[in-house]
Parts: C-alpha cells; structure tokens; sequence
C-alpha cells in the first residue's frame, strides 16, 4: 500500500497510469498541522493574525447562531437605545455586551491555538473493504483545555463529522475515529476539510479551513473466481518439473547489497564489515515453476469499463493467490518486460500498478512491444487476462481458460 | 493518552443549567425589588417557588400538561388586563416579564428556553438599572454577565457531548448537588477557574474602557423609561407639612444627596439646604399658600437655568448636586444662583424670588445638577417684597450694599418675579396668624412682650426671641407637645417640654409676625459631612431640618434664622465663617462613608459621564502623558548632566577606584550571568515546568544544537576534540529523562567553548585545530 501525503496542497495533475516507479513511498499518516499553519513564523503571527481578522483567509468561516444573532439583535437594540437617550446605563449595558463578543473571540482563539492534529488511514487499502481513518489530535498548550472541537473529513464525496468530547488537557491527546469505505479502486483523497467550533458561549460557528489532505491508494477488491482445474493447462505446468529460483531457502547462491526491507537475519555481518556497507545473502528457493501475470489495457480489448474493472480485480487476486502458492513468477501490464515477482513488495507494487491502472487507446506504430522478446518457454506459461462474454474475464494459459470471474 | 481528569457526563451538564437557569432568574428578579414597581406578588412567587424547583428539578417534571398548556395564555391575559386596568405599559411589561421569568425557571428547559431566560433577565436587569440609576446596577448586571456565560458555556458542552457521544439525560432530576459539587471540584483546574476568573475581570476592564471609549452623542433626548416610573412620594418636603413629619425623615439614615464642590475651601461653616418655603400657618403645621403656589413659573424643559439672582456671580465655585429619588421634587439649594444645569432638557418650575425650583414630579432616579454663583450666606434680598414694605429703611447703607440700587433703578426691578406676581390672584402674607385662636394670640403676645426688642428689626427680634426659647426648651428628637386644647405651638411654648427642629422654627415664626415681622418657615437639610474617600459633601434624610426666614427691614433681605438649639440663630458674616473650608466640617470616614464614596463616583463618573466629560478625559489623559513624558525627559537629562559633570571633574585616586570597581561589578554580573546565572536559572525554572516541549533547558539545548550543527557542516575534514561528546550530551538534555542529564551549565559552557573553536576553525587564517 502506497499512499501520497501532502499538507495544505492536494496533488494535481497526477496521471493514473504513470509508469512504473513515479508512486513514492509514504508513511501512514500525515504531518502534524496546525490551525492558521500559515502564520507559524516566529514574529509574524500576530501581523498574520490581524491580517486575517481583516482578510480572513479562505475556507475560514465565522457564521452567528440563533444566540449569536439575537445577541447581535440586544446589542443593536440597546446601543440605539443609549444614543437615542444619553444614558449612561445603557451605555454599559452595550459596552459589556460587546465585551462579551470580544471575549468569546479571544477564548475561540485560545481554544485552537495550541492544537495539533494529523490523519492516520492505516496499512492497504482494498476496494469495497472498510477501513478506519484516524485523526490523531493532541493539545500542547501547558495551562488551558481546549473543548468541543469537530473536525469535518471528506472521503471521496462524503462529508463525516466527528466531536472531540469535550474536553483535552493540556498535554493529552486523542483519537477520532472515522469508519471510511471506498468502492472503487484508485487514488482516494482523504481531506480535513474544516476544524470547528461553537466554544465559548456558542455565538458563532467558527471553522478554520484545514486544507490537510491525504491521498490513499486503493488496490482493487478482491474477486471471486473459478479455477478450471479440471482443465489441461494446470496439469501442464506441473509437468514441467521443478526449478530453482531466487527465493528465501535452499541453497546460497550469492551476496548482494542490502536493500530496503531485507529481513535482518539475512545480513552477512562478516562481508559488510569487510566492504564497510552492509551484504545481505541471497538463496535459491526450490519450489515449482511459476506463471507470468499479464493484463492488457488496449480499450480495444476492453470497450467496456466494467469489464475491464473485473480484470483488474482478477489481476490482483490471482497475484495474491498465486504468490501464497508461491507459483507466481512475473507480472506483464501490457507488453513491458516482466517483472520478476520474488518478495512480497513485488506484488504489492504490482497491485498498486494496478491499483491505478485505466484503459488507453494504443497506437500500432508508437508502441514498441518488448514482452515478445521474451522465451517462448515463458510464453507457455503466461496467464493472459481476456474478456469472456459481454461482462465476464479469464485467465487464459496456453488459449485456455485457466481461472474465470 | 487519555485525559487523567474526568470529564462531566451530560446529565451533570443539565443539571448544572438547570441550577445556574434558577439563580439568573431569582437574582434578576429580585432587582425590581429596587423600584417603585409594585411587583410584590410574582416576585413572591418566584422567591417562594423557583429555589424549591431549583433543588428539587423533579418538581419540574411532576407539573401536569394542562399546567403548560395554560400558563402562556394565562400570562398573556394577566398582562392584558394588568395594562388595561393600570395604564403603565412599563410596569405592565415589567410584572409580565416576571411572569414569564418564573415560568421559565418552573419549567424543563433546552437550549432555545435557557435563551430566553437569559434575555428575560437580562431585560429586567437593564430596565431596572435605567429606571433606579444604581450603583448597585453595576452588581446585578456583572452577575448577570457572569452566570449567563456560564450558562451558555454549559450549554455549549453539553451540545458538543450530544454531538460526540449518544448520552440521554433520562433522569437528570434525581440530583444531589453533593456529588455534583464533588465531582465540578474534580473536574475543574484551578488553573483554568482562576484564568477565567482574570478574563472575566478583564471583560470589566474592556468594558469599562469600552464605556469610556465609546463616541457620545446625542440623537434625541426623548428618555423613554424615566418617565415611566412614578415614584411614590414623601410626606415632610411638600406644600402641607404636620409637625412630626419632618422628624420622622431624619430617622432615616439614607443618603439624601452627595455634593461635588470644585474648590472645597469655599464652604461655608454652616450648610444649609433650602428646599421649600411655607408660609400659612395651619394651626398642625405650616403650609404654602396659594399666592406661594402660584409664585412659581410654569415647568418649562431646559437643560440651562438662570437664576440671575444670585449675588455671588463672581464665586466661580461650582456645585454639583446628586440628589436621590425618594426625597422631594423639590431640589435643594442654598440660595440664589447663577446659572443651574442639568445633564440633559429637564423640566423645572421656578420661584425666583422664593429661590425654589421644583421637579414636576418626584425623581424615579437619580437627578444631577451643576450649580453655579450661589449663595450661601442665608440672606436672600427680595426687591419687590422690599419695594413694597420697607420703603422707609431703602436708603440705609446695608440695603444699597446688597441691593445696589444706584445702579440699578427700582423700575429695573420688574424683571425679578415677585411673590404672587406669577399667579396673578392672592399673595401670600408672611404676617399671617388665621390658625391661631384669641386665646393663644393673648399668649404669643405676653411672650412677645416679655422677650422684648419691640421696634428693633426682625434679626435683633430673632436672636432674642431664640434665646428666649432655647432658654424654655431643650432641643430633642422624641419631643412631645402636652395634651390639651388650644395650639400646638403655644401649648409648647407654655410647657418646659423639649422639642425638635419643627417646633422651635415654627415658634419662631409665630412669635415674630406676632411681633410684626414678616417671616417664613423653610424646611430642607442643615450640614452634612465631608467624606474624605470621594472628595464630597454627603447630607443624609437624617440632616433633614426646618428654619426660618425673617424679614430684615434695613437690607431688605430675607435672613436665616435657626432657633434650634445648637445652631447659630442668625448667619454669621465673617469671613472666616462664610468660607471655612471642607476641613472645618465633620469628617465621615466609616465603610458607609466608602459605600457612598462609590456611590458619587457612580454618579460623577458613569452616570454622569456624558460628550463634555469625554473630551476632559482625553485631555486630561494627554495631559497626564505629556506631564509623565516631560519628567521623565527632564529625569534624562538631569541625570546625564550630572554623569557629565562627573564625567569632567579631575579624576582622582578615589575617583578612578570607585569607577573601575563600578564598572568591574557590572562587568562580573554580566558574565556571570551569562557564564552561569542564566543556566541557573534555567534549571531552576525547568524544576518547575510540568511541559516536554515547553521545558527551557530542553529549548536551549536545541538552540545550541542547531548553532553546533550550522558551523560543524561548513568543517568536513576536521572537527574540533570532543565536539562528538558535547553534541551527545546535548542530545540527552534536547531528549533524554531527566536522569540522565548532565548538569545543563556545564553542558552549555562546553558547547559555549565548542562553537568558539568552530569560529575560529572556520576563519581561513587560523590554524587548523
């Protein structure tokens, strides 16, 4: 699972099917954000704070409630009430209540600042599966509490709000959390829309725009499919015999340099001592030989989006499956050279290709096909994902239906 | 990491709306309690129902439908007839308001119900403060202020739970306010309730320097709640007075007006406060006559006075009279005056002659005045009453000293309203005795005669006629007149009984028009004392007095006679007596003398503080500032003279001692503080910080770490020895436990000495370390 985490700036431009290499790695949550984190400065957050009671900045919403107006409406009533007679009592009268507008400003104010918040959303996400975002919140003022706040998080096109309970001391922190499901596969943008307030007296509705977006991967759902077992082509493969392959057991075959996520018992601390960089050994794994998983996105080979939708569910359970069954050997997306499949991070890279994967319309004389430079020995084993019918998708091997969906 | 302090569930929150809706609504309801506004019956009901209801909530919820269901039209219909029977939309309006008051806090409420509490009380508090003008106003509204914020904070919390977590409030009535009290007290911070306490005080301050702030003026004067009051009024300063009644006003301690005097070394030894003139003697007290009534303009509304009668236009002193609701329309004053002005158009009827100006009515509020060129000497020259009886004494010395006449030819006179002159009809006779019986005549008489002075004038008569009494009779409150038939006055006078105020005056008054002097009974206040704490004169009901006025031939002036014992029978003329001095009076320094001190200051500066008072502050706050400004300039320069004179002496053996040790004490504290006394401090100061990131020692040893780490970059092939070690050990300090800290001094004199070695290092003409 690969998500792309911004603050204050959601991506733009962003091509779904980006070639290989272009989703970066990013952790599960997002950075810490302030309210009005764009007067953090040191020196310039009062300027920036009287600026933005002049020009409020956008999103930043202070709308009166029914107490809010009517106290507006006393406050009219009696300031008109002291200039149309001189007196002094009302004078006060209007003075206080006006106090008492300034002071709900000034508690509102304290109340936010201090505040820290950032979005968890979790391991991977699968299309169609529930999953719950986390907005992680903590008070870092040393003396005040801050109360009653709610935060406004967009998934997709659905708007949920969540309340802080209320009270946090300074100092604690808490967590909200929001049940999100997202049906389709894809880039899903997680957005903080909007932290609000009625505290103190409830006389505004005040909400500060957050900005603060998450962009989540969403990896296809997985689908059921039937496995013609029955049929010859599975039978065939195993016929095949037994190969030896870069794995985690068997034999050592070579050292190599360590890359990220190597397990750490497979360091060779003797050669990484010696070449001042850590080595990690690599082993051949003995098991049966493998598929190579190819998917077209022609729009010739998928008019239909749906169709097309199946075949990527397909793609990526029969990427899981046969990964567990430890049979899968590469991943073709059109007629790119295979990737080879040795680790876990090669199918969840895969996934996420697919995760992004659309329909495009090729033309013959542009492309240049590279998968027809592989062995014939590897076209033999090819599951090449085709449509079957008007809706349904098979795994074809050899030009015949390995597995359907 | 959750929150170790527990947080209140939402049936507390209910409960603590429900108890804080109560107590806005009995204490605003009481507030009415200050007014003329007879409101006894719902404001008893509140005060006997709303505090049961507010520790019993289930009483609440035990009132049957038909109870709510009744109750709107049942308070609307009150109202109706309330208006229609009384005719007085703001009493009306204020009893309805009552009504619905104690409705709303019988009743369960949510949030749309606490709102209209809030405005209910918050309506009755105002109206009130309008219609009293209070001091107390200023408590009523700032507790107001203060349980409505917490109410709406308390609601506020209470939706914001709703919100976040499903809770019912089913069975919020079954309260113990034990517990709920137990469990605010573990909720709360005390942190927390003392900053709220300081930002409640700091909503006064900003109000108050809103109030101050806030641009003056005027769009029309039409007060529309003043008038709406009616102040019921008070038998002893009105046209019919009995004996007595004037006795029983000085039972009363109350303030009766407060005295802002603007040169306090112009009072005179003897105050007194002239409020009406009575001249017909009724046999059981004094009364003014038709003639007197009629003396009196018709009420005009003005904001300027002019007495033009007042023969002290030249005394710049000005009075400014607080005078309290309650007392008489009739304002007091000691004699004639210049010019009287009142902070807004009010309507005032005068007698010029009889220097007497009367309110239409009895004040609901408070009324403020500002007098200027008054007399207070007690000697009131009347020209036409002189024309008319004393033609023969026109010419003596005294009388053109007082009347100027020379300059002032008698048909200029015309312009001076004389006694009887504004009604046209009967004139009041100063000499009059219809209330007095043959027989008791036959008295006055054989006591005139035995006090003797017949043909002298009406002051020599007075002296010894006050004599005469104070020798027969003793001055006491709880005097009493003997039983029997005939005058109460002469009965008196025939006993050794003591008496009060009323019966010396008014034997006074019959004995001298007896004796053929015309005179005049003038009640109002005698003295008053100095309080210190506001700078002011305060008269209370109890000072309230009655005196006369007898008619002096030679000057052609009314002069002031007080035959009480104790007081000076006619006014001094000295000097010293006629400008004594504030020190000279009875000082009040008591907590009443405080309570009042307020009590003016409310007056002189919130209620009275009007466009003109604005502008004074302004200026007298630049002033203040120019006048601190040039001080401290002139501080600045006399202490740079003088270093520079000291500078410039010959520099001696001691000279250079004392300057070298000067300037090597301040060296040392300098670098001790920075050397140590700032890390000390630091450390003393992180001791006590309860915050990671708010921890000092922790922030310094960030800031040396990014300052090592700035320089250390620019040094890629050699780094100075031990730098690895110092920038550890201020990483266990950024971020380790405290146990494992390394005294913080030592820690940052060594980063101190690191970063003075990369300087250097970085120099290109250094060595290479």
């Amino acid at each position: 699972m690969v998500t792309t985490l911004q603050q204050s700036r959601p991506v733009t431009g962003r091509s779904a099917t980006a070639p290989e290499g272009v989703i970066p790695q990013a952790s599960s949550c997002t950075e810490w954000q302030k309210p009005w984190s764009r007067a953090t400065r040191r020196g310039q957050r009062w300027r920036a704070l009287l600026w933005s009671l002049l020009y409020p900045p956008r999103g930043d919403r202070i709308v009166p409630t029914i107490t809010g107006v009517m106290l507006f409406a006393v406050s009219i009533g009696i300031g008109t009430a002291a200039y149309n007679t001189a007196n002094n009592i009302l004078f006060i009268t209007l003075s206080l209540l006006l106090s008492c507008i300034i002071l709900s400003g000034v508690l509102s104010w304290l109340n936010l600042s201090g505040v820290e918040w950032r979005v968890h959303h979790g391991g991977p996400w699968r299309a169609g599966q529930p999953k719950t975002v986390a907005l992680e919140l903590r008070n870092n003022k040393s003396l005040l509490p801050t109360y009653g706040l709610w935060f406004d998080l967009a998934a997709a096109d659905e708007v949920q709000r969540r309340h802080l309970i209320i009270r946090l001391d300074p100092g604690a922190s808490t967590r909200l959390d929001w049940p999100v499901k997202s049906v389709r596969r894809g880039l899903l943008t997680l957005r903080l829309r909007s932290v609000g307030s009625l505290f103190p007296f409830g006389f505004f509705r005040k909400s500060v725009a957050s900005g603060l977006c998450a962009e989540v991967l969403v990896r296809p759902a997985p689908v059921e499919y039937r496995s013609h077992a029955e049929g010859a082509c599975w039978r065939l493969v195993r016929s095949h015999g037994r190969v030896n392959r870069v794995g985690h057991e068997g034999d050592l075959l070579a050292l190599r340099r360590y890359a990220s996520g190597d397990a750490t018992r497979k360091v060779h601390w003797k050669a990484s001592a010696r070449l001042r960089h850590l080595m990690v050994r690599q082993f051949s794994a003995e098991g049966m030989e493998g598929f190579c998983l190819r998917i077209d996105t022609d729009t010739s080979v998928w008019p239909r989006p749906d169709q097309f939708e199946l075949a990527v569910s397909l793609a990526a359970t029969l990427a899981e499956d046969l990964f567990r069954m430890e049979r899968l050997q590469s991943v073709v997306i059109d007629d790119e050279t295979p990737h080879p499949v040795g680790r876990l991070r090669d199918v969840e890279h895969f996934l996420d290709r697919l995760a992004l994967l659309e329909t495009v319309e090729r033309t013959r004389a542009g492309s240049r096909p590279r998968f027809s430079t592989v062995s014939p020995a590897l076209h033999r084993l090819v599951l090449h994902l085709q449509p079957q019918g008007p809706r349904g998708v098979a795994a074809m091997l050899n030009g015949k239906p390995a597995a359907s969906a | 990491m959750e929150s170790p302090r527990p947080q209140l569930s939402q049936i507390e929150l209910q409960q603590l709306r429900w108890f804080l809706g109560g107590l806005i609504g009995i204490v605003s309801a009481w507030t009415v309690f200050y007014t003329e506004v007879d409101a006894m019956l719902p404001l008893g009901v509140i005060t006997l129902t709303v505090p049961v209801f507010v520790v019993y909530p289930v009483l609440s919820q035990a009132l049957p439908a038909l109870f709510h269901r009744l109750a709107f039209p049942f308070i609307v219909s009150v109202f109706a007839l309330d208006l229609w029977g009384n005719r007085q939309p703001l009493p009306a309006m204020i009893r309805l308001d009552l009504m619905l008051l104690g409705y709303r806090c019988l009743s369960p409420r949510g949030r749309r119900e606490d709102l209209q509490l809030i405005l209910l009380a918050l309506f009755v508090v105002v109206v009130t403060g309008v219609s009293t003008i209070s001091p107390a106003f200023v408590v009523q509204i700032l507790f107001l202020t203060g349980a409505a914020l917490g109410l709406l904070l308390a609601v506020t919390l209470s939706e914001s739970r709703a919100a976040s977590l499903a809770d019912n409030v089913f069975g919020w009535e079954q309260v113990s306010w034990r517990d709920l009290l137990r469990r605010l007290w573990a909720t709360a911070d005390i942190r927390v309730v003392a900053l709220a306490g300081t930002l409640f005080c700091g909503v006064v301050l900003l109000s108050a320097l809103l109030f101050l702030a806030l641009p003056r003026f005027e769009i029309s004067n039409d007060f529309f709640i003043g008038g709406q009051i009616n102040k019921s009024s008070r038998t002893g300063f009105s046209e019919n007075i009995l004996f007595g009644e004037l006795n029983k006003i000085a039972q009363d301690s109350g303030m009766a007006f407060a005295v802002d005097v603007s040169d306090p070394g112009a009072l005179p030894a003897e105050l007194y406060w002239r409020m009406l003139v009575l001249d017909e003697y009724s046999g059981q007290g004094f009364r003014a006559s038709a003639g007197l009534r009629n003396s009196f303009s018709p009420s005009r509304e003005k904001s300027v006075v002019h007495g033009g009668i007042g023969r002290a236009r030249e005394d710049r002193t000005v009075w400014t009279i607080y005078y309290q609701p309650g007392v008489s329309r009739y304002l007091p004053l000691m004699g004639g005056f210049s010019r009287l002005y009142f902070g807004a158009p009010q309507s005032l009827s005068q007698s010029p002659a009889l220097r007497i100006a009367a309110l239409p009515s009895e004040p609901a509020q408070m009324v403020g005045y500002r007098v200027e060129g008054m007399d207070t000497d007690g000697v009131l020259r009347d020209r036409l009453f002189a024309r008319e009886h004393i033609l023969p004494a026109w010419d003596s010395p005294r009388a053109r000293m007082f009347f100027n006449h020379a300059a002032l030819p008698r048909e200029s006179a015309e312009d001076e309203t004389s006694v009887g002159r504004a009604g046209g009809g009967s004139e009041p006779n100063f000499l009059e005795l219809n209330g007095v019986a043959l027989g008791d005549l036959d008295k006055l008489r054989a006591w005139v005669t035995e006090i003797g002075g017949n043909g002298a004038g009406g002051p020599e008569f007075a002296r010894s006629a006050g004599a005469w009494l104070q020798a027969r009779h003793i001055y006491s409150l709880d005097s009493t007149t003997p039983a029997g038939e005939g005058d109460v006055i002469v009965r008196w006078l025939d006993s050794r009984e003591p008496g009060h105020c009323e019966l010396f005056a008014g034997s006074m008054v019959l004995l001298a028009r007896v004796a053929g002097h015309p005179t005049r009974l003038v009640t109002g206040f005698k003295g008053g004392v100095w309080n210190s704490t506001s700078g002011s004169i305060t008269v209370r009901n109890s000072d309230a007095h009655a005196w006369c006025e007898i008619w002096d031939e030679e000057i052609g002036s009314w002069v002031r006679i007080d035959a009480t014992p104790g007081a000076q029978i006619t006014p001094s003329n000295t000097a010293a007596e006629i400008k004594a001095g504030a020190s000279r009076m009875e000082q009040d320094t008591g907590w009443s003398a405080r309570l009042d001190g307020v009590r003016v200051f409310w007056y002189r500066r919130i209620v009275n503080f009007d466009q003109t008072a604005q502008l004074e502050l302004v200026r007298g706050t630049k002033d203040q500032l120019r006048t601190i400004m040039l001080a401290v300039r002139e501080l600045v320069d006399t202490r740079l003279r003088k270093l520079v004179e000291w500078f410039w002496q010959p520099w001696r053996f001691l000279r250079i001692s004392v300057g070298a040790a000067s300037l090597g004490v301040i060296v040392a504290g300098v670098w001790f503080w920075r050397r140590s006394g700032r890390f000390w401090w630091m450390d003393w100061r992180s001791l006590r910080s309860g915050s990671y990131r708010q921890d000092p020692v922790r922030r310094e040893a960030s800031r040396w770490l990014s300052r090592l780490q700035s320089r250390a970059d620019l040094l890629v092939e050699s780094q100075p020895p031990g730098l690895v070690e110092t920038r550890g050990r201020l990483l266990r300090l950024r971020y380790g436990s405290r146990e494992g800290w390394a005294p913080p001094t030592e820690v940052f004199n060594e980063a101190r000495r690191q970063l003075r070695m990369l300087v250097r290092a970085k120099r290109p003409n250094s060595k290479k370390i």
